[in-house]
């Protein structure tokens, strides 16, 4: 279903008990974590593939974190790190080991469906949970490096699109009444006060004394309530020509343009992703949603093998040409 | 006022969140806020948990030579970093980390999920820090308005921080 909401996503820290944390191991006790893992793994249900990130190029760790499977902080170190993935589909998921934690499994869906990521999420929790017992308490939860985990070690989030409460700054209401609920809203891409092409992600802050369950309601409804305002307030703005006309405007320079820069690109795809969920125009939202990611300067690079910034661009602009054609 | 971090200067900065329905309050000093990169006014984008964390850093006599015995790493080295070594320093240094802990989370009991073959797991020791333990039952005397209970508690604190700085 068409949404405001790009993505839902859940990430589950955890470390074994019988092993220092991440920060206090040796080269070799990482090495040893690695191919535990890597043999409980084989020989499971779960269907992943094993990349040792010691032998993944600056490019592909990049394209990585654009794709939100590992942190920008796992793609700097790749030092004694290893990663689990799963085939890229709609509900994806990815385990880096040798994080800050020893585990952060992460499960990414495309849409609204917070639910399900969670189960997926899951069921690779039980998984790595019987390979060694988890460093847990009965008081304080899941132990995990830094205090700010401890609890379910969860942090869920949702990739939400908010242009008009992020240009007309309507969004800061949100943001204050947020923080009240143990949630918090950041900027995606880009700095300074709006994000580059109004893409947020609102999660979770609070993981402890506060259930699974009870923590990924409180999202979802925080979400759809957000999503509300955003979509009203859309159909109000495109009562006015001139807002008509600029996203019909972007949806030409989208389907045109010869070179696109990536600042430009996230301005005009925002306007035309929020012109196809008002039906405005006509278009595929879940195709154009697969560019905020092939679209960023590292995937181009990996698949067009191109370095330089201006063939970059002309890359993008043939890449969303295809898609939207 | 005294300044709730330092415990030396007048505090006169003021912060105030809400988490998980709890308020958390704290007063500053202005060189305490300035060090938790708290300057007047607040940024936009302020973050409580890098807040705290950075709190955290306070220096203390004991906190210079507490060591874990699991993993090695320092108080002041979990401290400095916001981050520990092992599960067990969770108990070895709790005297400073469930104070931050309930801050960050309004909270500090879990209630989700538990390890499936919770039997397998290392068997678990209740924190035994009697100060930390005193602290809370006089932050319960205060909240249920025992104001008797809680100066009788807040003098065996006094004494018990005495006794351990000699």
């Amino acid at each position: 279903m068409n949404s405001a909401v790009i993505s839902s996503r859940v990430r589950l820290a955890r470390n074994y008990a019988e092993l220092p944390f991440v920060p206090r191991m040796t080269k070799e006790s990482k090495e040893q974590l690695k191919e535990k893992l890597r043999a409980a793994v084989k020989g499971s249900s779960l269907s992943m593939s094993y990349i040792d990130m010691e032998q993944v190029d600056d490019i592909r760790a990049g394209a990585m974190v654009e794709d939100h499977l590992i942190s920008p902080e796992f793609a700097q170190k790749r030092q004694g790190e290893g990663l689990f993935l799963s085939e890229p589909s709609e509900n994806s998921l990815s385990v880096m080991v040798n994080e800050e934690d020893h585990l952060r499994i992460q499960a990414i869906s495309e849409g609204f469906c917070l639910e399900k990521t969670y189960e997926l999420a899951n069921r690779a929790d039980d998984l790595f949970g019987s390979v060694m017992p988890y460093a847990f308490s009965e008081k304080i939860g899941y132990l995990t490096c830094c205090p700010t985990n401890l609890g379910t070690g969860m942090r869920a989030s949702v990739m939400l699109h908010l242009p008009v409460l992020s240009e007309t700054g309507n969004i800061n209401r949100f943001i204050n009444a947020l923080s009240g609920l143990g949630l918090t809203v950041r900027g995606l891409y880009g700095e300074g006060s709006q994000p580059g092409g109004h893409i947020y992600q609102l999660s979770n802050q609070v993981s402890l004394g506060i259930t699974e369950e009870e923590s990924l309601q409180r999202l979802a409804d925080s979400a759809e309530k957000i999503e509300e305002s955003e979509l009203a307030l859309q159909k109000k703005y495109l009562e006015n020509i001139s807002v008509k006309d600029r996203i019909h405007r972007a949806y030409g320079i989208l389907r045109e343009a010869r070179l696109l820069s990536s600042t430009e690109f996230l301005k005009l795809v925002s306007d035309v992703r929020w012109g196809i969920l008002q039906g405005e125009i006509d278009g595929d939202l879940k195709k154009l949603d697969t560019l905020f990611g092939k679209a960023q300067p590292y995937n181009l690079m990996l698949s067009s093998q191109e370095n330089d910034a201006p063939q970059r661009d002309q890359r993008r602009a043939e890449l969303v040409r295809n898609t939207l054609l | 006022m005294l300044c709730e971090n330092c415990k030396k200067n007048q505090a006169t900065t003021y912060f105030k969140q809400t988490v998980n329905g709890k308020t958390n309050e704290i007063f500053l000093c202005s060189e305490c806020a300035a060090k938790a990169g708290l300057s007047s006014p607040a940024p936009a984008a302020f973050s409580l948990d890098d807040f705290l964390l950075n709190l955290l850093g306070g220096r203390t006599a004991q906190s210079e030579k507490k060591v874990c015995p699991v993993c090695g790493i320092s108080e002041r080295e979990v401290l400095d970093s916001g981050r520990v070594g092992c599960g067990n320093c969770y108990q070895e240094f709790s005297g400073r980390l469930v104070p931050f802990i309930e801050k960050v989370h309004g909270n500090k009991t879990h209630v989700g999920k538990r390890p499936k073959n919770r039997a397998a797991e290392i068997s678990e020791q209740k924190p035994v820090d009697p100060l930390l333990s005193l602290k809370e039952k006089l932050a319960a005397a205060i909240k249920a308005e025992k104001f008797e209970e809680a100066a009788v508690l807040r003098d065996q604190i006094r004494d018990y921080e005495q006794k351990e700085q000699q």
